[in-house]
């Protein structure tokens, strides 16, 4: 029996904008479907009107049937519990100040009496594997962690069906790993349904049953994983969201199932013949004009004096017209060298040169901190607002906007500068999270087209297919310290774990 | 410890401390206090309320002239002893009352008041928690914005109208955030039944000794108060303490009552390092 069926649904915002287009689509209990698109298809605003007390202020034809029965707009306890719904901020999705109060929340809510909160709460806490953290304050819990908790306590209401909205966004990749393992598990071990919407589908795609591609509101495909690839219109933006091994048997005309993770990719005759066939030692070399502009040298720095160091003689150095991506795991530093740069955090030891009258911009990981006006228009001049595609915006609220397009504001205010004057070099914190692939290569081009025109970039990011997008240069920071600085094609292709999806595919075939 | 006992204790430590009106109580008080602030590692800020001792003996030596041994005379005016003392008097009382204020700062903690809320209005404990969590999050926060701010340059960096900037934006920000919390409590049922209220602690055999010795120590005291125990005059002129069996008992219960937390912080430390060696 279908457990969700949507039939026609449509969904106006107040003041215009058509979310849906006539959806319909249905799910079956314990199926596990990743719901994709690019920012602003509507994959949201299905997802919110799947839960009763989240949907949207608009207008709404067509009708939500869950479990024979409409779904009414209001929450009862039933829909709460059975209808779990994780969103994609850690942040503010996190309402109390302690762990074991924030798993207990949801059940406080519908009423249970003490005794069953307690059994519920300590299983929660023993099958996320959650015990160490428990009685912590919320606020010392990684991002991570705390999207873990947030899952754990709409678990602990048993939910029969799991809606995801972008969980793992503002995740590092391991870390959103994890969720994506315990969200599998869920689905495995209870025949929890999930629907999660998702730009990450190199690694939900393999575990779906099926994925559904919104565009504008509407559903261009639902499919099998495997069939994907021959589904998906040629000359489709969400071709860069595919999974490696999706993207390369596309490339090579393959028709009907394709192979989905990279294992898959590996062992597919199609994918096989066109890797070895095509795989070329194209190197976009770089070479420095004139002088250094930033020279760090053995850099020492940390967060005060009772924490340990971060940076532990960190080097390297930045020439104007290039992009350096640092890549590295989480707390190996790659922020902290960012503020030590820019100067908000002071160095411990070691030197920054930085040439003379040399005007840094730094972006943090956050770019509503740069914003000041209530308007997107009053953030920048209008020729950078028009150059990062975003005259049509200006009228917007800054914190109304999308992760891209908060990202090239920031970016725009900044190149705009402060009293005229333009930054030497841009400094970029995890400039791409919570980006969907199109827009992340809209993002590469920016900086490449920045970079021609003299400027340096150093930005720090998990995200190695953005490094092999556009960097020139490619520094990996480990416990403090750029051990290895190489050309991104070097680097990413000798690398095992910090590389591209796609290297791993074609790793070795060059020698076929 | 469960927070009902920490609530009751200090409620009966602290009102015998300050309504007694009898100096060997308070000394008791203050010492016991101190006994604890003491074994809990807390030294700090010792000198402070010594001071505040000292400042109420001095005012009230100052400006004060009742009593009748005048020790000496500035004008017409008479300084007096029991002026004095009894300005020491008050002064004991407020740093006994401080100390213990200060330990109840380490060792009841954010969640004994969600309890106390939580008891009695689920939505105040509620409140209470969301915003333990929000104030230092958003001082951090704001600190955060204008560090941010400062380093791109935007107009009145460094300076209070700088800081104005990145507050008001902290404060935007945070109000955006708080719509998705708003969302996310109403994602886990916020609002769809009434609420209960969870704690981790558990009404278990040693809450209720500790709550039994509390609280018969306690009424005990306050019983022997109320018919006329341990009454003291510092005016006209001192009083002799009072040495009567009733008083004597007083003395004692208020004593154990005012060594009992050191005593379990003790017992727990010895108890730890017998189990870890």
């Amino acid at each position: 029996m279908d457990q969700v069926k949507i039939q026609d649904l449509s969904f106006d915002y107040q003041g215009g904008g058509r979310a849906l287009n006539r959806v319909s689509l249905s799910v079956q209990q314990g199926e596990f479907v990743t719901l994709c698109g690019l920012s602003g298809c509507g994959k949201s605003t299905l997802l919110r009107l799947m839960k009763p007390g989240l949907f949207p202020q608009g207008k709404r034809t067509g009708s939500v049937i869950f479990r024979g029965s409409e779904l009414p707009a209001e929450p009862s306890r039933e829909t709460a519990a059975e209808i779990g719904f994780v969103m994609q901020d850690p942040e503010s999705q996190t309402v109390t100040d302690k762990v074991w109060h924030e798993l207990a929340f949801s059940c406080e809510s519908v009423g249970m009496p003490q005794g069953e909160i307690r059994r519920r709460v300590a299983e929660m806490a023993g099958y996320f594997g959650l015990e160490k953290l428990f009685e912590r304050d919320t606020y010392t819990l990684s991002g991570g962690q705390k999207q873990l908790l947030c899952l754990a306590s709409a678990a602990a209401l048993h939910p029969e069906l799991l809606l995801l909205d972008e969980p793992t966004s503002q995740l590092d990749p391991i870390s959103a790993q994890g969720f994506i393992d315990a969200v599998r598990r869920l689905n495995r071990d209870f025949g929890v349904t999930v629907i999660a919407a998702e730009h990450r589908l190199e690694e939900l795609l393999p575990i779906s049953d099926r994925v559904i591609v919104m565009d504008r509101g509407a559903v261009i495909a639902d499919c099998p994983p495997e069939m994907l690839a021959s589904e998906l219109p040629s000359g489709h933006p969400m071709e860069y969201s595919l999974t490696a091994a999706q993207r390369v048997f596309r490339i090579a005309g393959g028709r009907g199932a394709s192979p989905v993770s990279v294992r898959q990719g590996r062992n597919d005759p199609v994918c096989r013949d066109y890797l070895a066939a095509n795989i070329t030692g194209q190197d976009r070399s770089f070479t420095p004009a004139g002088e250094s502009i930033i020279e760090v040298k053995e850099l020492w720095a940390g967060w005060g004096k009772t924490a340990p160091e971060v940076l532990r003689g960190a080097s390297l150095k930045l020439y104007p017209g290039e992009i350096y991506a640092m890549i590295g795991g989480n707390g190996s530093g790659k922020s902290t060298l960012l503020k030590a740069i820019t100067g908000i955090v002071k160095p411990l030891g070691g030197k920054i040169k930085r040439r003379k009258g040399l005007n840094t911009a730094y972006l943090p990981q956050n770019p509503c901190m740069l914003f000041t006006h209530e308007t997107a228009g009053e953030e920048a001049t209008e020729e950078y607002l028009k150059r990062f595609g975003l005259s049509d915006l200006s009228g917007r609220n800054p914190l109304d906007l999308s992760g891209g397009e908060r990202q090239r504001l920031a970016l725009a205010k900044l190149i705009s500068g402060s009293g005229g004057r333009r930054p030497d070099a841009l400094l970029l914190d995890e400039p791409t999270k919570g980006m969907d692939a199109a827009a992340k290569h809209d993002f590469a081009e920016y900086l490449k087209a920045l970079a021609e025109e003299g400027l340096a970039v150093l930005l720090v990011t998990h995200d190695t297919e953005l490094a092999a997008e556009c960097a020139d240069m490619c520094g990996l920071l480990f416990s403090g310290e750029v051990i290895n600085e190489a050309s991104p094609q070097e680097m990413l292709s000798e690398n095992y774990f910090y590389t591209t999806p796609m290297r791993r595919l074609a790793r070795g075939f060059e020698n076929i | 410890m469960h927070p009902a006992v920490c609530f009751v204790y200090l409620l009966a430590v602290i009102g015998l401390t300050a309504f007694a009106g009898d100096p060997a109580v308070v000394l008791e008080s203050l010492l016991g206090a101190v006994l604890l602030a003491a074994v809990s590692g807390m030294s700090k800020g010792a000198a402070a309320f010594a001071g505040i001792a000292l400042a109420a003996a001095l005012a009230n030596f100052l400006f004060v002239h009742n009593g009748e041994t005048a020790l000496f005379f500035v004008g017409d005016t008479a300084f007096t002893l029991e002026a004095l003392i009894y300005g020491f008097f008050v002064g004991v009382m407020l740093a006994a009352v401080c100390v213990w204020g200060a330990c109840a700062v380490r060792y009841v903690t954010s969640d004994k008041y969600v309890w106390l809320f939580g008891r009695i209005v689920p939505a105040a404990g509620l409140t209470l928690s969301c915003a333990i969590r929000f104030l230092p999050a958003f001082v951090r926060r704001t600190a955060e914005f204008a560090a941010v701010q400062d380093n791109a340059g935007l107009p009145g960096s460094g300076t209070v109208r700088g800081y104005l900037r990145a507050f008001s934006a902290s404060v935007g920000y945070s109000a955006e955030q708080a719509m998705d919390s708003a969302l996310s409590m109403k994602a886990r049922g916020y609002g769809t039944a009434r609420r209960t209220s969870f704690s981790l602690y558990r009404i278990t055999l040693r809450t209720i000794l500790a709550m039994l010795a509390v609280v018969v120590t306690g009424a005990l005291c306050l019983v022997l108060t109320l018919t006329g125990a341990g009454e003291f005059y510092f005016y006209p002129a001192l009083s002799e303490i009072p040495a009567a069996p009733e008083d004597i008992a007083l003395y004692c219960g208020f004593g154990a009552l005012c060594v009992i937390p050191a005593a379990v912080v003790v017992c727990e430390k010895i108890r730890f390092i017998s189990n870890t060696r």
